[in-house]
């Protein structure tokens, strides 16, 4: 029995021994497994570190040779460019010397054409006029090539960004004319008219600025010849106008308002202060810099909307619209970037519906400057004239106002004229068609055959008052010039209405607007019978090119000599000159009772070259310089009218007795009533009378060099005085120089113009009528 | 005389003063002015100028002879002198005026006299020649304008010049 408990105590024994082995060998799995697991898991970690390692090496690998393949890939492209570069540079090179050899044979070719110029006026000064006029546009044209040539090299230089701007002075208006008049035959020839719209007259008021006349130009030029070149029917309309620069005044609306802000944030005074300084001088630097709209309308083709902003991309063209035209298509690359040069920007204006065609509009920033032009006495002409701006001298009763008769061809262009006039104040008549034409005739006499039968009676009561009331005025208007026909230009100050000054009927007919025979036909028959106291005056627009002595076969004369032929296109200056014509501008009336089969033509009329100087203050009448272009504006037959400047009273002041006599004389033959002084200080005291009294003197003719008070200082005293008064009297200097400081001195001064001595009665005249013009345009058009 | 002949006379004279420089364009302008109303215009303009030289020499004259010349009058009356004879187209004078008034910058009394005496000398000679083209004081001696008017014949006017 024990041994059995003994075996099984072993056993037990033996098994709790087992039991404790395996719980130790358990245990002891236990713990190698951990170890394994342990192990497996570390080597699982520095494997994924080992993997990891790897990989950023193999992509640091990867990246290195990437960017040393890219740095190759940058220095090849460096190369690349530096070469390309270089090339360009080449070309450029190639380019210069090329075009200095262009220009020497360019300057070749100036330096010959003037030489001509100077052989022909030695020789037949007398003939020479056609002549002197083909050299002197083969001497524009070539200066044209040069200009062309020097644009292509501009090209490269705006790319390159180095392009700078010239400061010059020019005048707009007259810049406009050019570039329409020279787009105006291309057009003409497709049968687009290429019209000048004065629109609303605001350039003329400061069409003399400071900028980059060549560039305005090629601007300009590069649009018109682009809208004439993809229209093909219709019209082609530039337009102008000048105003303040509006976008300054909103900038600093902005710089207020963000100042306003930093204030509040920073609650720092001065930060407002010194941003309103900031801004405040800007606006003083802008202040004499004008915004000048300008707008190129075309009835072309049009650009569709999805093409217009590329346009102005470099060597872009829209493909469908230049069937077989060309074009490097540069153009418009260039023009945007010289209005961006100038300050401006360029795009293109949404049409009405319905309206086809584009119309380009952009604005740029000049500086007005005072007009101050001058012309060498000893120059021939070179073509240069600056239009003029149009003034109302005189109110006149609306039952005798003035009528223009508009008879052009191209609707556009009547338009345009009619709403100008209109504009100004005159009564306009359109008439559409040939057939039109005598009905409207008619329609006019009659109403003038009215009128004048209603106000006859009253104006034969107010004659005699009238004489009466004169006589007992000062010795102002001569009583002769009160009997008999009225033609004497208005004076300014004239505070009783003349009642014999009745209206010009004008009436402009373009000649290929109908069968010639009918249109002159009912011209005749309106001019027949017409009452003695109408006037009427008929401008032909003929085409251009063509010589007057082949006028339809008529003959000029047959015309009465107070007809004028325009042979270019109307508008700008000449329309300007039309409408001086009319009496509330400052226009003669023609005479009456000419017969008209045995007038002589005169081959140029009164318009003849000029050298009359016309410079001003700004102050004072924005004037212009005017030298008329010959054969321009011919009138056919010399206007015989009778005294232009009767009843004006004139002073002389001259130290020279023979200068006095002279100029009195000229004067006088003109009509005017003339006093002379022989010194600055009688003639200051003489106006400051005159003034007192309120009898105005019309014009002044002051000599420079005077003794005890020469002409300048003069002219500054009787402008103060004036000021007082709130007159201005035209003040013309006579100076026997033509250049220097005296003339400065006497611009300065205030004169309005000034001649050489000794005084010519044709430059006198023009001068004078050039100034009563400017004078009331000006406040025409500021009213 | 024949009105032709008096006529080509009269313009071969003028011809000759023309180019001998003893008048320039400015006459021609002055005897345009002249018409049908005004037929003594050119001869009141040049007796104008008669008058007024001769006063202005005088007075240069006697204010070279003072002891201490007074160049600024001096500057002024030459400045007058060559103001009108430039306006009557005496084209010689105004020139001897220009180089006189040089001298007189300079306050060169010596230079002064002899440009006065070189002036006196131009005038005297433009004097003849326009008293005998137009009308002259001297009674006895027909000017050819005036033979020309006697003939009946009308003064033909230089158109080459102008």
């Amino acid at each position: 029995m024990s041994g059995k408990i003994f075996i099984s105590k072993v056993q037990n024994e033996y098994k709790l021994m087992i039991a404790h082995n395996t719980n130790q060998q358990l245990l002891v799995s236990g713990i190698h497994n951990n170890i394994r697991l342990a192990f497996v898991l570390l080597i699982l970690m520095i494997g994924a570190t080992v993997i990891t390692m790897c990989s950023f090496v193999c992509f640091i690998v990867l990246a290195a040779k990437r960017e040393m393949y890219l740095c190759g890939a940058l220095i090849n492209q460096m190369e690349a460019t530096q070469q390309s570069e270089r090339k360009s540079m080449n070309k450029s090179l190639a380019f210069a010397s090329a075009s200095h050899d262009i220009r020497a044979s360019l300057a070749g070719i100036t330096g010959l054409t003037e030489i001509c110029c100077h052989q022909v006026t030695k020789k037949e000064p007398l003939r020479s006029e056609l002549m002197l006029t083909n050299l002197q546009q083969m001497e524009a044209c070539t200066r044209d090539l040069l200009g062309i040539l020097n644009s292509i090299l501009d090209t490269s230089k705006i790319e390159a960004g180095k392009m700078q701007l010239e400061e010059v002075e020019f005048d707009i208006e007259q810049l406009l004319e050019d570039v329409v008049d020279l787009y105006h035959p291309v057009g003409m020839k497709k049968g687009v008219d290429v019209i000048l719209d004065p629109h609303d007259g605001s350039v003329m008021k400061s069409t003399c600025v400071k900028g980059d006349r060549g560039k305005l130009k090629q601007i300009l030029s590069n649009l018109l010849s682009n809208a004439v070149k993809f229209t093909s029917e219709g019209h082609v309309t530039v337009r102008a106008c000048a105003r303040k620069p509006r976008s300054l005044r909103n900038a600093s609306n902005r710089n207020n308002s963000i100042s306003c802000l930093f204030c509040w944030l920073f609650k720092n005074e001065s930060a407002y202060s010194e941003s309103e300084v900031v801004s405040s001088n800007s606006q003083r630097d802008m202040s004499r810099r004008t915004e000048y709209v300008f707008e190129v309308n075309d009835t072309g083709k049009g650009i569709p909307k999805e093409k217009q902003k590329s346009v102005f991309e470099n060597y872009v063209q829209v493909k469908e619209t230049a069937v077989g035209q060309e074009g490097t298509g540069l153009g418009l690359g260039i023009v945007q970037s010289l209005v961006r040069l100038m300050g401006g920007e360029i795009g293109i204006v949404d049409k009405e519906i319905g309206e086809r065609g584009t119309c380009f509009r952009f604005n740029v920033f000049f500086s007005t400057c005072e007009p101050v032009s001058t012309n060498d006495i000893e120059a021939n002409n070179n073509g240069d004239y600056i239009s003029e701006p149009i003034i109302r001298i005189h109110t006149i009763p609306k039952t005798e106002r003035s009528q223009v008769l508009l008879f052009i061809q191209s609707a556009e262009r009547s338009k345009v004229v009619q709403n100008f006039m209109q504009r100004l104040g005159i009564k306009v008549h359109v008439v559409k068609q040939h057939e039109q034409l005598s009905a409207a005739l008619k329609k006019i006499k009659r109403k003038l055959s009215l009128s004048h039968h209603s106000s006859s009676g009253k104006s034969d009561g107010n004659s005699r008052s009238d004489e009466r009331a004169s006589s007992t005025r000062s010795k102002e208007v001569p009583l002769s010039s009160l009997d008999g026909v009225d033609d004497i230009l208005p004076s300014p100050s004239q505070k009783k209405p003349n009642a014999r000054l009745f209206g010009l009927v004008l009436i402009v007919i373009d000649t290929r607007a109908g069968p010639f025979r009918d249109i002159s036909r009912a011209v005749a028959e309106f001019r027949r019978d017409l009452n003695d106291n109408c006037y009427s005056r008929v401008v032909w627009l003929d085409k251009p090119d063509t010589s007057n002595s082949n006028f339809h076969g008529l003959g000029e004369d047959k015309l009465p000599p107070s007809d004028l032929v325009i042979s270019k296109p109307f508008h700008g200056s000449r329309l300007y000159r039309i409408i001086a014509l009319l009496p509330e501008f400052g226009g003669t009336q023609p005479t009456r009772g000419e017969n008209v089969e045995n007038v002589q033509p005169r081959n140029v009329g009164s318009l003849k070259t000029s050298t009359s100087y016309v410079a001003s203050k700004k102050s004072g009448v924005n004037g212009k310089s005017y030298m008329y272009q010959k054969s321009e504006i011919e009138e056919v037959g010399g206007p015989n009218n009778k005294k232009p400047l009767t009843g004006k009273k004139i002073l002389v002041a001259d130290d020279d007795p023979i200068g006095r006599k002279i100029a009195t004389f000229v004067a006088s033959q003109l009509g005017a009533n003339i006093f002379h002084c022989e010194n600055g200080e009688e003639a200051w005291k003489l106006v400051c009378k005159s003034l007192e009294d309120g009898t105005n003197i019309d014009c002044i003719l002051m000599d420079c060099e005077m003794p005890v008070m020469d002409g300048i200082e003069a002219t500054s005293r009787i402008r103060e005085a004036e000021e007082i008064y709130g007159v201005h009297t035209p003040i013309i200097a006579l100076t026997a120089h033509y250049m220097g400081e005296d003339i400065d001195k006497m611009i300065e001064a205030g004169v309005d113009a000034y001649l050489t001595k000794p005084l010519n009665k044709e430059f006198f005249l023009k001068a004078i009528s050039e100034l009563t013009i400017m004078r009331y345009m000006i406040e025409m058009l500021t009213h | 005389m024949e009105v032709d002949q008096l006529q080509r006379n009269f313009l071969e004279y003028t011809n000759l003063l023309f180019r001998e420089g003893f008048l320039d364009g400015q006459f021609s302008q002055l005897q345009l002015l002249q018409d049908e109303s005004n037929p003594d215009f050119v001869f009141e303009v040049v007796s104008l100028f008669f008058e007024d030289s001769e006063r202005l020499l005088n007075d240069l004259t006697i204010a070279l002879d003072q002891q201490n010349v007074d160049f600024k009058k001096i500057d002024a009356h030459v400045h007058q002198l060559k103001g009108s004879s430039s306006s009557i187209g005496a084209q010689r004078v105004k020139n001897t005026c220009i180089a006189f008034r040089d001298v007189c910058l300079e306050q060169n009394a010596e230079g002064c006299l002899r440009c006065l005496q070189q002036v006196k000398q131009e005038y005297l000679l433009v004097k003849t020649k326009l008293e005998a083209l137009l009308r002259v004081r001297v009674p006895h001696l027909f000017s050819l304008e005036q033979q020309i008017v006697a003939a009946g014949g009308a003064i033909p006017m230089l158109n080459d010049f102008c």
